[in-house]
């Protein structure tokens, strides 16, 4: 069966999301594109690069984190990589979002410990399909 | 003033990009990527207007060469590097940046907002990536780097020697966009 919008606000309720991205057109784009996907979103949190976004996570209570790749300061790479040394971390969910097509960046992130990724642009329904094998995990 | 209108000359001069699509020009001893056929100025037409269409839903055409170009004040670059480096740039009137953004936002964004910025290197940033994913082997051969955003029409972009560049030259809803595509050799 499908994943609607429904299903997946009811899989988990209110939310705490991390957002890293340099652009805040795109933090917001992506805020709601998760919201649109149904997604049920108490708080948002948002970092400018990846150094920002350890600070976020070490001082907040965080469900699920979406990360692009390519940031100035501390790239996403960098970030996924620290993050697996925090233990304010264990268990949350990292999704890069990446213009980069290029699969050893992308396989990289996973195999540091980010558990899958969407490439921009990307609709709604595309952040749905992406998410909801995480929110039911 | 007479400088006023040595300034708009400067200006128009400044911003006049060579229009070049000698194919041969990009083609490296050592690369792993081969451009489809078309070449780039119809691989760059085909991102900007699919990322234009699909991100904001706007309609795209060609601007007509009559369209004056000392309007574009907003200029949006993305670095490429690797087996492929240059820049792509993407200039346009913040006017026309701003409706760029309120589409994006889904809000109304002022051309002096910062968000006008920031959708104007995202537009390129993903132009950018769409470019390089419709190159067969490309994709893990070049890197882009972050947007750097210019203000203003008094500048001048100088790359290294030896580089290509072409542009294309669209509109969405009346307003201009101009998109550049400078390549090393």
């Amino acid at each position: 069966m499908g994943t609607n919008a429904e299903s997946l606000g009811e899989t988990m309720k209110k939310m705490c999301v991390l957002i890293v991205d340099d652009s805040s057109v795109m933090r917001k784009i992506v805020q709601r594109s998760l919201r649109l996907a149904g997604l049920d979103i108490e708080t948002v949190l948002e970092a400018d690069n990846g150094e920002e976004a350890l600070s976020v996570v070490r001082q907040n209570s965080i469900d699920m984190i979406f990360s692009d790749i390519n940031m100035p300061k501390m790239d996403g790479l960098e970030f996924v990589r620290q993050l697996q040394g925090l233990e304010a971390a264990k268990g949350i969910p990292v999704v890069m979002i990446t213009t980069e097509g290029s699969q050893s960046r992308v396989v990289e992130a996973l195999s540091l410990g980010a558990r899958g990724y969407i490439r921009k642009p990307f609709t709604p329904d595309q952040v749905k399909e992406r998410i909801a094998p995480l929110l039911e995990a | 003033m007479s400088s006023d209108t040595g300034q708009e000359v400067k200006a128009r001069a400044q911003l006049e990009f060579a229009v070049r699509t000698s194919e041969g020009a990009f083609a490296g001893p050592k690369r792993n990527w081969s451009l489809p056929e078309g070449g780039w100025e119809s691989l760059l037409r085909l991102a900007a207007s699919e990322i234009l269409e699909f991100m904001l839903g706007v309609q795209v055409s060609e601007l007509p060469e009559s369209a004056p170009r000392n309007t574009a004040d907003m200029t949006a670059m993305i670095g490429l590097a690797g087996e492929l480096s240059g820049v792509l740039s993407i200039r346009c009137p913040a006017a026309a940046a701003a409706t760029l953004a309120s589409k994006m936002l889904d809000a109304d964004i002022t051309p002096t907002d910062a968000y006008t910025r920031d959708a104007l290197g995202e537009i390129a940033n993903v132009i950018a990536g769409t470019l390089k994913a419709k190159v067969p082997g490309l994709e893990d051969a070049c890197l882009l780097s972050t947007p750097t955003i210019v203000i203003g029409l008094d500048y001048r972009l100088f790359s290294i020697s030896n580089s290509t560049s072409l542009c294309v030259a669209l509109q969405f809803e009346r307003q201009p966009m101009w998109i550049t595509l400078d390549l090393h050799r």
